[in-house]
Formats: C-alpha cells, structure tokens, sequence
C-alpha cells in the first residue's frame, strides 16, 4: 500500500466524514452593503446593471429641474473655483513683485548707508 | 531567426511571466534572436528583452510569435492581425463566474477571454499547453493545429537563493508546538481559500496539536474577497489563519522553508506551479482533485477526493504527524519533480518549437 492508500484508509477508520458542521456558509455570508449571487435583484433591474448602453438622464419634470439646478449649482462651484483660482495667482505673482521690490529697497539702503559712511570719513 | 513572445501584461512573481522569462533564457541560449513584448509592463521589470508591445518591429512571414494566452484582451484580437507564423502557448483562463461576486472588470476579462480563446481557434499553426487538461479544453473549443503539452517552465535554481531571516525566525519562534500550513497563491475565489479556513474550523474542533494557517498571495483586484475571507475567519473564532497580503520572493521562499503541508484547495489551476514549489522545499502536498492539478502532482503528494473539512483536516492530521507517511510523501515528491526540470522541460520546449518551426507555414 502506499501514502494515498494507508491515508485513505486511516481517514476512514477514522470516520470524522460529515462530523463537522461549519456553523457558518461561506456562499450565504453577507458583508453590509456587499451585493453576491445570492442578493435577489428585479429582473428590471438586472437589465439596467447588465446594459453598457445605458445612460442616465432624469425623467419627469421635477426630476428635469432638480438636474437643471444642481447642474447650475456645480457650473456656479465651477466659476468661483475658477475666480478663486485666478485670484490666488494674482496673489502670487504681486507677492513675488513685492519680494524683488523689497530685494531692490534694501540695496538702495545699503548703497545709501555707504555712501553716508564715506561722507562722513571724508569730512 | 526571430522568435518573439508576445503577452498581455508582464508582471513580477507570476507563473505566466516567469515562464515568459524562463523561455526568453532558452530562446537566446539556443541562439535565437528574441524579446517579450507586452501591453502592460509591471515597473519593477528590469530586462532590455522586455518592450511594450506597440514597439514589435514590422514582422517577416518567417518570424514566429509565441502567444501567451491566459486573459481576455485586446491583443487577442490584435494577434490574428499579425503577418508571421504564430503559435500559442496556453495557459488556461479561470471561469468568469468565480468572480463575478468580487470583481466585475476581472469576471467581464475573464469572460471575454474564453469567447476570444473560441474565436482564435484557426489563428494558430501549433501551440503549447500547460498541461493535457488545456490542451483537452482548446481541442473542445475547436482547435485542430498540432498542440502538445509542455510543463510551465519552472528554473528551480531560484529558489536556492536566501530566504528572509525575519519570516524564518518568526515562523520558527514556537516551532516545537505549532506546525506551519500554508497555501500560496494569489486570494482569488477560484482557488478557495474560504475552503482552507474550513478545514482550520474542522482541524481546531477534532485535534489538540496546534496548526497555523498561512495563507500566502497578493489580494490586489479581490480585496472584497478578502475582506469576506477575513470576516468568514473572525466568525469562526480562528486566531490561527494569517493572511500574508503581497510579499517579496525571499519571504515566500521562508515561509516554504518553514512549512510542515502545503493545503491547496482550488477548484481551476491550469497547471499549479505552488504545488511544484512546495515539493521543491520538501513541503509534503495535500490537494483538491480539480482540473489540472492532479496532472502535475502525478502519484506523488496526497489528493483529496472531497472537500468535506472534517475528512480534510484528518487527511491534513495525519500527513503532519505520521512521518513515515511524511517521508513516503517527500520521497515521492522528490521522484515527480524530476520530470519538471528545468533541462527537461526547456529540452522538450525547444526540440517542439524546433518540429513546429520545421512544418510548412500555414
């Protein structure tokens, strides 16, 4: 006899077959939120996930109009993005200006300072 | 003479690459002029062989593509286009239903790689399966060229490289009381992972000795599965199944070193290179009958012919405590590697591809 063999025939003297019953299925186990074979979906609605085509659009007035007002809503967040952003750079760039001009003050100083300093050893 | 493989992605660590790469070595060994071209190019690749696909030089009828067919794709279509001999080398692709609780981009690839498998079905002038089980799978999908069934390339010398010190004294920490189980592949519904925490459920409630449950793989793509792996082992009260998430080559090669079993429970393995793996560190092998794996372990190792836990974790039991079934085992291990070789296997590979190239051109 060889491994497989006296294995099989260990095992079944053993008779542990169908003893343990795992308390939980695996298939059946569910993670909140977690959509698997087993969750039941409408037939209509399997149709809508299983359709590449599909494209999204609102149906009936009030739908039409909470689309149209949230699509202005966005295009409004869009524009003060984009002013808030062009502001920032402006910002940017006069604090850059600022810096060179602040540079450009402190060496006319330091040329004023000198030339005093010169003045006053020649008197 | 040109012979250019050509893949999906290339990517770092799995059995489709590493053949790849396996094959560019025998390739150029034999004196052919040769390159991997991929679509997808994993970053940590570092070989001038390798190029993104859209760089294949303008073809010859005389050069020869080798296709790694393993995935859905575009390129699948994109093969049938190409003005050269071309054959395939086939790795399987596992059914989309496995995943279509976990990852609807994976189920929909998978699916659209079996239907594409169908439609290149007179693209190729001969091929090369992984095992007979794929070579059996392309004849029932209509395939008529010559195919033959070549092993995956496997260069062992790999694995004599160190393994990680830190994984090793981990493992090792309380070796005289727990034993080490481990699993390796990637978390993925076909390979049933949930069915191994299974059996650590039925091993705990039949047998006193302690055994840790490793399960050793990347979740990237199906963490949802995880999470769900994760959840199934909190609820059953088992403080004994680790998930290793992705590690290094030397890590994996640790916990092979520190392994007492190899449990693999997987229900669609095109070939199954962990299990040759695990006979390679002398890892004796318990596996599910299912698909292609009973083929490579041949008659060494231990085959499940039911998953009921209870009988598994007996079978598990006794294949880590029995040593003269251990040794039995490991010794039968020892034989089946030999016929996986990398001499062998890269010797029967050219000498096929040598006979295919020989034929007339379709």
């Amino acid at each position: 006899m060889n491994a497989r063999d006296i294995l099989k025939q260990k095992t079944a003297e053993a008779a542990v077959k169908n003893t343990i019953q795992i308390p939980f299925s695996f298939t059946h186990l569910k993670l909140s939120g977690q959509i698997d074979t087993n969750t039941h979906i409408e037939e209509e609605n399997m149709n809508i996930i299983t359709d590449n085509e599909l494209e999204l659009k609102p149906r009936g007035i009030l739908a039409k109009l909470s689309s149209l007002f949230i699509g202005f809503f966005v295009f409004r967040i869009f524009q003060q993005q984009k002013s808030i952003n062009s502001a920032y750079r402006t910002v940017c760039i006069e604090s850059e200006k600022l810096v060179l001009e602040e540079e450009t003050l402190r060496k006319r100083i330091q040329d004023a300072e000198m030339r005093i300093v010169k003045l006053e050893s020649a008197r | 003479m040109r012979v250019f493989q050509v893949l999906v992605t290339l990517s770092f660590g799995d059995a489709v690459s590493n053949d790849c790469f396996a094959i560019k070595q025998v390739l150029l060994d034999a004196g052919y002029t040769t390159a991997i071209y991929a679509e997808n190019i994993d970053k940590r690749v570092k070989d001038s062989h390798v190029k993104k696909y859209n760089s294949l030089p303008k073809l010859k009828a005389s050069d020869v593509v080798l296709y790694h067919l393993s995935t859905g794709s575009e390129m699948n279509s994109k093969i049938m286009d190409l003005p050269c001999r071309k054959f395939v080398i086939y790795h399987n692709i596992t059914p989309s239903q496995f995943f279509t609780s976990y990852n609807g981009t994976t189920a929909r690839l998978c699916a659209m790689g079996h239907d594409e498998t169908l439609k290149l079905k007179d693209t190729f002038e001969a091929g090369f399966c992984d095992s007979q089980f794929n070579l059996d799978q392309l004849r029932s999908y209509g395939y008529t060229c010559p195919l033959v069934v070549r092993p995956v390339l496997i260069p062992f010398e790999d694995y004599k490289k160190k393994p990680d010190q830190e994984v090793i004294e981990k493992m090792n920490e309380d070796k005289d009381t727990v034993k080490n189980v481990i699993f390796v592949g990637r978390i993925a519904p076909n390979k049933c992972q949930q069915d191994i925490i299974s059996v650590a459920y039925a091993y705990k409630k039949l047998y006193d000795d302690k055994v840790r449950f490793i399960l050793v793989g990347s979740s990237n793509g199906t963490e949802k599965y995880q999470n769900k792996l994760e959840f199934y082992s909190q609820l059953l009260e088992l403080d004994n199944v680790e998930f290793t998430g992705q590690i290094s080559f030397p890590a994996i090669l640790a916990y092979y070193k520190t392994a007492s079993a190899f449990l693999c429970l997987s229900e669609h393995e095109g070939f199954c290179v962990p299990v040759l793996e695990a006979m390679c560190f002398d890892v004796p092998v318990l596996a599910y009958n299912s698909t292609a794996v009973p083929e490579t372990m041949g008659d060494s190792g231990i085959i499940l012919e039911d998953k009921d836990p209870a009988t598994a974790a007996a079978y598990l039991h006794e294949l880590l405590l029995n040593e003269s079934i251990r040794k039995e085992v490991i010794d039968g291990q020892r034989e089946r590697l030999k016929r996986f070789s990398y001499e062998t296997v890269s010797k029967e590979f050219l000498k096929t591809l040598e006979e295919f190239i020989k034929r007339e051109a379709k």
